[in-house]
């Protein structure tokens, strides 16, 4: 087996990639489709988008990779994406930097087939360059045939580091035969410095805006705010589908406030929820959040209401919805 | 076209007594009642017995139980009669406070829509209050829980009027 591509090795790969870049298009949209949904029942709020890779940036990775052992041009063509496994990509850009470990792990839930042996990468590169990779495998019946098996890089970073993230790749990768010089340097490095402090910024506003929900008597109206409370009286940040549980409590509690959802003493019924999930095995499956264990945790006050509003929930039958219809009241 | 389908007082006591005792009124769109869109119409409360000399408010019997139906801003409110007689006289001054309190100009958003209201969660005054929106299912002619997007405007109504319902 011949190791090193050669420009005609490349090029036979590009026009193989041309072909097939339909596929990868469909399947970056499709896992796009499938996270907005996921995220908004989550009540996170991100800035979404995917891409198939354009075909001569595949020709520049190929030309960058074109010593490495894997990058054989055999294995290229019979299947490109087991080798360059970013050929799909979606792109998911978090406001508060908190909230790029929880979007991951709805990642996780909402698309848990996974290439073997490519774990999941949370970076903080020396560059200053910091996001979460998750490799996604589209598969399950809901997925079409042909986008079975199609391999699908998810980002995850703050819309802070976003901004240097990009700009230092294109710097880096991109630089045309002109190397950054020192201002570009220097000016990069300011970059960066600010984004660290926009990110510690709007935790902090964050943060303030919780407090004054919680002390406040205003209703809360929608998901997001409840996920705002919710993380205050928890003291972290909250998973699972806040949105469905937005939706349970305002259909049982008025007014719904701060107030209201403290008196409904979350801790204990979260820790109740937890010896509800545990029983009868005595293991809490990785599959149960903070979500499920709340309303778990309600269910001897508002089980009966809780089931019925759950059995009206239209789509997919998620962990949340199977755990309230199976719970023992 | 079909006329639409009208909630009975019998329906109205269903979804009250429902969750055993655990809500204490159920608040409806006051047009939405068969019984109270008939004492307008036909100018006769029929077995409604006033309550109240100078408001809209009534009571009747099911299965051997007395309830109260005060109406205001176009929300009735159904709810357990306390106890004791039942009623003054029918007379034309309830009908008309009946007419106005009605509120014809509430359109029907094609659902029969509840607001169950329980008692608070905690023994304070602005403490929250168990509740729950309904919608009356024609098909299997019961009462449902709901929580699509009809049901803030039903809640928000009910809240409105309930200061004045005693």
């Amino acid at each position: 087996m011949r190791i090193g591509l050669d420009e005609g090795d490349i090029d036979r790969v590009v026009q193989r990639y041309r072909l097939e870049m339909a596929r990868y298009e469909a399947a970056a949209r499709s896992v796009e489709q499938r996270l907005r949904r996921e995220l908004r029942e989550a009540a996170i709020p991100v800035l979404l988008s995917s891409r198939a890779k354009h075909p001569e940036d595949v020709r520049g990775k190929l030309r960058a990779r074109r010593d490495d052992g894997r990058y054989v041009v055999d294995a290229l063509l019979a299947n490109l994406n087991q080798i360059m496994t970013d050929l799909a990509g979606c792109r998911v850009i978090v406001y508060d930097p908190r909230q790029e470990s929880v979007a991951a792990d709805v990642v996780r839930s909402a698309l848990p087939g996974r290439p073997p042996g490519k774990a999941d990468e949370v970076l903080d590169k020396d560059s200053g360059y910091k996001a979460t990779h998750v490799l996604v495998v589209l598969d399950g019946p809901e997925v079409e045939l042909s986008l079975q098996g199609a391999i699908c890089e998810v980002q995850l970073t703050s819309i802070a580091r976003h901004v240097f993230n990009e700009l230092s790749h294109d710097i880096d990768y991109k630089h045309r035969g002109v190397t950054p010089g020192g201002d570009v340097q220097r000016h990069l490095r300011d970059v960066l410095n600010a984004t660290q402090r926009l990110d510690t910024m709007i935790e902090r506003l964050a943060g303030a805006r919780a407090h004054e929900l919680e002390s406040s008597q205003r209703v809360i109206d929608d998901s997001e705010d409840l996920r705002f409370v919710l993380e205050r009286l928890l003291n972290r940040p909250v998973r699972g589908e806040v949105g469905k549980l937005f939706r349970l409590l305002s259909a049982v509690v008025t007014p719904l406030t701060a107030l209201s959802i403290a008196s409904l003493d979350v801790p204990g019924a979260l820790a109740r929820g937890g010896r509800a999930i545990a029983e009868p095995s005595g293991s809490i499956d990785e599959e149960h959040d903070d979500v499920i264990g709340i309303a778990l945790g309600l269910m001897d006050r508002y089980g009966e209401t809780f089931r019925e509003l759950a059995s009206l929930w239209r789509g997919p039958a998620t962990v949340l919805k199977r755990a309230i219809l199976e719970a023992s009241s | 076209m079909t006329t639409p389908h009208l909630l009975t007082l019998t329906e109205l006591v269903g979804g009250l007594e429902r969750h055993k005792g655990r809500y204490q009124a159920l608040d409806v769109f006051a047009a939405s009642v068969q019984e109270l869109r008939d004492a307008v119409e036909h100018g006769r409360l029929g077995e409604l017995r006033r309550l109240d000399p100078k408001r809209p408010w009534f009571g009747f019997e099911r299965d051997g139980r007395g309830y109260q139906i005060k109406v205001h801003r176009g929300i009735a409110r159904l709810t357990r009669q306390p106890g004791g007689p039942l009623g003054l006289s029918e007379d034309q001054v309830a009908l008309g406070l009946l007419g106005a309190a009605l509120g014809s100009t509430k359109q029907l958003p094609g659902m029969l829509l509840g607001f169950l209201v329980g008692s608070q969660l905690a023994p304070t005054p602005d403490a929250p209050r168990d509740v729950l929106t309904v919608r009356y299912d024609e098909a299997e002619a019961r009462w449902r829980a709901y929580d699509g997007p009809l049901g803030r405007w039903i809640r928000e109504e009910a809240l409105r009027a309930e200061p004045a319902m005693g």
